[in-house]
């Protein structure tokens, strides 16, 4: 009797010095690479070359080193690229697949069985396979490196087909009846009623879709071959081919100053990341 | 009258005299997605696979018609079976840890009452960065002569390891990395999972005597969870197949071949020997592997939406 109770005892104090331990190193491997980035971001050059480990910097070249990201190569133009790339995608998808994802969800028309079955299918293509015909076709018509070659192919997302289908759903009737009575046409509908009431779901997919895009390489790295139109992993991609083996001050500063502003909006609506997340599992 | 008129549209069923109209509405409506999805992915998907079927390459003339002969390449080339090993290996070791990882540390992040905002955001945090800029950081971690591992190797006595440089060792420092990201992705993915758990079992749980909340997550979680562990495992085999950034900026598939995976292969024979019907062949190979994967989870979500 008192052995089993103590041993409850024990587990009672195991368990979550265990859980706790177990979070706390697992933690530490998540934050390392920010935390070694940003120190190393805010070192003189010897002593990030020196052979002691040392975590604050005795000397402060924080302004030197992000300095010289932002000179070294046009760090400001590779975001400037990614926002306008980016935000470029973003509005495009809603506006091509809000009017589709309703027409699934409210509306009957002969084919739209097969319209979703299609969506459905293309939810499992890869968008890498694509990459070889489409880099053809943009050499074929000469447009390949601008920024309407990184726009184009991304501007269908059949996910935020399947996902407005399945969302609008839930929009009541009722005040599709209705704004149909008042004569509104359907793409009224969606623009002036749908929309205004499910700027939730379109704006978790948004963010997600945004980080996505401004995170991506595979396809600028075909895409494009000018600096200047780099989005932002392509261009800290070539500041670090460039400077791999001398500057690291300078590449870290770049690495924190591009990751920077997405952290950053993440810990500020953290809410809006999570239910897009969520919206993924569908 | 006019009620019953206002309901039936609402049900979308159109009457007769407005068919046309509603249809061309319609039109209207689907025909932008219809349009970029045959031009963006349909069209493409087909192409890449007739290119594979001939000798194209880039700034050589017409290519011809060669049949299945890239396939039957492919089972000769040392350096892409090399590349499928390397990628199967990557997956193996993602895998794997990050699953099961994933779902302990949900498990130990939601019994933890107070802190488990704070655990959330930093464990979300890698997906909200950019892999490129991290992997550069790491890729300092582990630089041979001043990053911090071998610092602290030095400095416990033991000799440097050249990992990103040494053909043993390379492809492993890359999987580290690679669970580094897939490790957020399924913590959040879990953690999101059990919240959807009923509080009533818990109670219950807890009322047949099960008092820890360790105890409660063995008794109730898992076996709730089963369907979820499914999900994310194939979702992490699906993300760990498309491994590229990590490749393409750190080590180009060298040293020695040692990190080729089976998506940079196809990028270099396409975009960079420009053996654009070789590198379609690859493609292939890859999009089946992954179509594939991903029928299986579309087969299982629906399975587990229609048991739920």
């Amino acid at each position: 009797m008192t052995r089993r109770c103590s041993r409850r005892q024990t587990r009672r104090v195991l368990g979550p010095l265990l859980a706790n331990l177990l979070l706390i190193s697992a933690g530490s491997f998540i934050l390392l690479p920010y935390i070694w980035m940003i120190l190393t971001s805010l070192k003189p050059a010897d002593e990030i070359f020196l052979d002691e480990i040392r975590l604050l910097p005795e000397r402060w070249a924080a302004l030197e080193n992000y300095h010289r990201a932002l000179t070294a190569v046009p760090l400001a133009r590779f975001m400037g690229n990614g926002l306008f790339v980016s935000g470029a995608i973003v509005v495009l998808q809603v506006l091509i697949a809000v009017p589709c994802g309703y027409a699934l969800a409210k509306t009957s028309f002969r084919g739209a069985r097969i319209l979703l079955a299609t969506v459905l299918l293309c939810l499992l293509i890869p968008k890498e396979v694509t990459a070889i015909p489409l880099y053809l076709a943009f050499a074929e018509i000469g447009i390949l490196d601008t920024y309407l070659v990184l726009i184009l192919p991304s501007s269908i997302s059949v996910f935020a087909i399947f996902l407005f289908s399945q969302v609008f759903r839930q929009f009541p009737d009722e005040i599709i009846a209705a704004s149909r009575l008042d004569g509104m046409r359907d793409y009224e509908i969606v623009w002036r009623v749908i929309v205004p009431n499910m700027w939730p779901a379109i704006g978790a997919f948004a963010v997600l879709s945004f980080v996505a895009h401004w995170n991506e390489l595979y396809w600028p790295l075909i895409a494009i071959t000018s600096m200047d139109l780099a989005p932002p992993p392509l261009g800290l991609s070539f500041f670090r081919s460039q400077e791999a083996s001398s500057d690291f001050g300078a590449l870290m500063a770049a690495a924190t100053i591009i990751s920077a502003p997405l952290v950053f909006a993440f810990l500020f609506a953290q809410g809006v990341f999570l239910r897009g997340f969520a919206y993924r599992q569908l | 009258m006019l009620e019953t008129d206002a309901a039936e549209m609402g049900r979308s069923h159109p009457r007769r005299a407005t068919a046309a109209s509603r249809a061309s509405s319609t039109l209207m409506l689907i025909s932008p997605a219809i349009l970029s999805i045959a031009l963006f992915l349909l069209l493409p998907v087909l192409c890449v696979f007739l290119i594979s079927l001939t000798d194209y390459r880039l700034g050589l003339g017409r290519p011809t018609f060669v049949g299945f002969d890239n396939y039957v390449a492919l089972t000769d080339d040392a350096q892409f079976g090399r590349s499928l090993t390397n990628t199967f290996v990557y997956v193996a070791i993602v895998t794997p840890v990050t699953v099961l990882l994933g779902l302990v540390l949900a498990i130990a992040i939601e019994s933890r009452l107070r802190l488990r905002r704070f655990w959330r955001t930093v464990f979300f945090i890698p997906i909200a960065s950019t892999l490129v800029a991290i992997a550069v950081a790491w890729e300092f971690i582990f630089d041979p002569s001043i990053g911090l591992i071998n610092q602290l190797l030095t400095a416990l006595g033991f000799e440097r390891i050249n990992f990103l440089g040494d053909p043993a060792t390379a492809l492993f420092v890359l999987a580290i990395i690679g669970i580094w990201d897939q490790l957020a992705v399924n913590v959040t993915l879990f953690v999101a999972g059990l919240a959807m758990v009923p509080r009533d079992y818990y109670d219950a749980a807890a009322l047949d005597g099960a008092r820890h909340p360790i105890d409660r997550a063995l008794l109730v979680t898992v076996p709730m969870l089963g369907p979820m562990v499914v999900f994310v495992l194939v979702i992490t085999v699906v993300r760990a197949f498309r491994v590229f950034d990590l490749v393409a900026v750190l080590t180009q598939g060298d040293p020695l071949g040692s990190t080729d995976v089976l998506l940079y292969h196809s990028f270099r024979e396409a975009f960079q020997f420009f053996n654009v019907g070789y590198g379609s062949a690859i493609a292939i190979v890859f999009f089946i592997i992954v179509f594939g994967l991903m029928w299986l989870r579309l087969r299982m979500d629906r399975h587990a939406r229609q048991s739920g």
